[in-house]
């Protein structure tokens, strides 16, 4: 999402199109098969999908909103709203997990066997979607690395979650179905729906440390600030004086502002090439950032 | 409790040669006290000494700090020798280029023979 508009962005709204339509899909079937059959894992299972199906969403809408019109209005691209989606995910998480933490208690008290079509329908649809996850999975993380973001970065590990996900339902509908004649096999769906809610928990606190942090404006990391001192160390030579440095994260973006000061002898045309280069290579070497470089003769706070 | 960071700056002058001895940490939080102080005494001399062997810790904001000092020693037309820096901060010199524009001595005693040459000529 952040400010990718171009090549780039396109791609990355075309690979979520695709993740929509492919969620929507799963998130079809797992309803059904919910809906006919009395498993706490199938439960846990429809809501999960449904999590996915909510972050694909307001990831895709977003990078559309990007992609065709809101250049002018969001020039500095959509990194908060991104924090903000990725927040809002995290709380349907939070809701799953308390859904699915209820009725596998529930469950547990009261015992029962797990039975119905919706069991032959999800298990034919687990082993579909455990080839297609895996693949969703490791597209993603390319994507993810070659531009990061805190929504990408979310929905790689949702992916990856799912895949594991797809091959632990598959398990534990096969051994409750196959050990259904020993009582104790009616604890197998209470326990691993509750294993299932464990995992969207843990998801749900990563995407919520990570989504706040992203939120809150802060200076760069110390590794990132040397980076940019090593440049302007590089360049010694071709400026006066340096009076001051200002950087800031925002989401994924990283916005850099030097204040240098040259010798007033030196042409413009020589003073923008130096500038020109000091920029070029800072934005080489700090992924993500938009490097602004001012003239001053006085030191800047 | 954790210690607030300090910084300890001992400044000596001997007939024209300026020699600091910097000692504790050197980042965001005692940064802006060392640049006022230093400034003060680039601003005064043309033959410095900066001695980093109690010098424990330097972050990037010790780092843009002794940037903007060699630049106001090289606008000045001064000249700063720094001395006997431990081998983390020598390394923390070297990963960020720092390196290619400061006068580094092993000892006080060889930058204080450098320092010393440099008056004596014409």
């Amino acid at each position: 999402m952040t400010t990718v508009i171009g090549g780039d962005g396109l791609s990355r709204e075309k690979a979520l199109r695709g993740l929509f339509f492919a969620g929507l899909l799963d998130v079809l079937l797992t309803t059904t098969a919910f809906l006919l059959a009395n498993s706490g894992v199938l439960l846990a299972d429809f809501l999960k999908t449904s999590i996915e199906l909510i972050a694909i969403t307001l990831s895709w809408l977003a990078i559309r909103r990007v992609n065709r019109g809101g250049g002018k209005k969001f020039e500095y691209g959509l990194g908060k709203l991104e924090n903000i989606s990725s927040l809002f995910v995290g709380l349907v998480m939070l809701l799953s997990f308390l859904i699915i933490t209820a009725n596998s208690v529930h469950s547990i008290i009261v015992p029962g066997h797990i039975q119905g079509i919706g069991l032959w329908i999800s298990i034919g649809s687990q082993v579909v979607y455990l080839g297609i996850n895996g693949s969703l999975w490791i597209k993603n993380r390319r994507l993810s690395k070659s531009a990061p973001s805190p929504l990408m970065d979310s929905q790689t590990k949702l992916f990856l979650t799912r895949f594991i996900g797809n091959a632990f339902i598959l398990l534990s509908l096969g051994l409750s179905m196959a050990l259904s004649g020993f009582g104790w096999s009616d604890y197998i769906d209470p326990a691993a729906s509750m294993v299932i809610a464990l995992s969207i928990l843990s998801a749900t606190l990563g995407i919520f440390s990570s989504s706040l942090y992203d939120l809150l404006d802060r200076t760069l990391e110390e590794e990132r600030q040397i980076v940019i001192l090593a440049e302007l160390a590089r360049h010694f030579h071709d400026y006066e004086e340096l009076h001051g440095i200002r950087s800031r994260r925002s989401g994924a973006q990283v916005y850099v502002e030097i204040f240098l000061e040259f010798d007033p002898e030196k042409k413009m045309a020589e003073i923008q090439q130096v500038i020109d280069t000091i920029r070029r290579d800072i934005e080489q070497k700090l992924q993500g950032s938009s490097v602004t470089i001012a003239l001053t003769t006085e030191a800047v706070a | 409790m954790s210690k607030e960071p300090t910084i300890d700056i001992i400044h000596q002058e001997e007939d024209g040669l300026h020699i600091l001895h910097l000692a504790g940490r050197l980042d965001s939080v005692t940064s802006p006290a060392a640049e006022q102080r230093i400034v003060d005494i680039i601003e005064k001399g043309d033959l410095l000494v900066v001695n980093l062997k109690d010098l424990v810790f330097i972050s990037s904001a010790g780092l843009r700090l002794i940037l903007v000092f060699m630049k106001k020693t090289k606008k000045r037309n001064a000249r700063m020798i720094f001395c006997s820096p431990g081998d983390h901060i020598l390394k923390t010199f070297e990963v960020s280029n720092f390196l290619e524009f400061l006068e580094i001595a092993t000892s006080l005693e060889e930058a204080l023979l450098r320092a010393k040459q440099s008056k004596n000529k014409p």
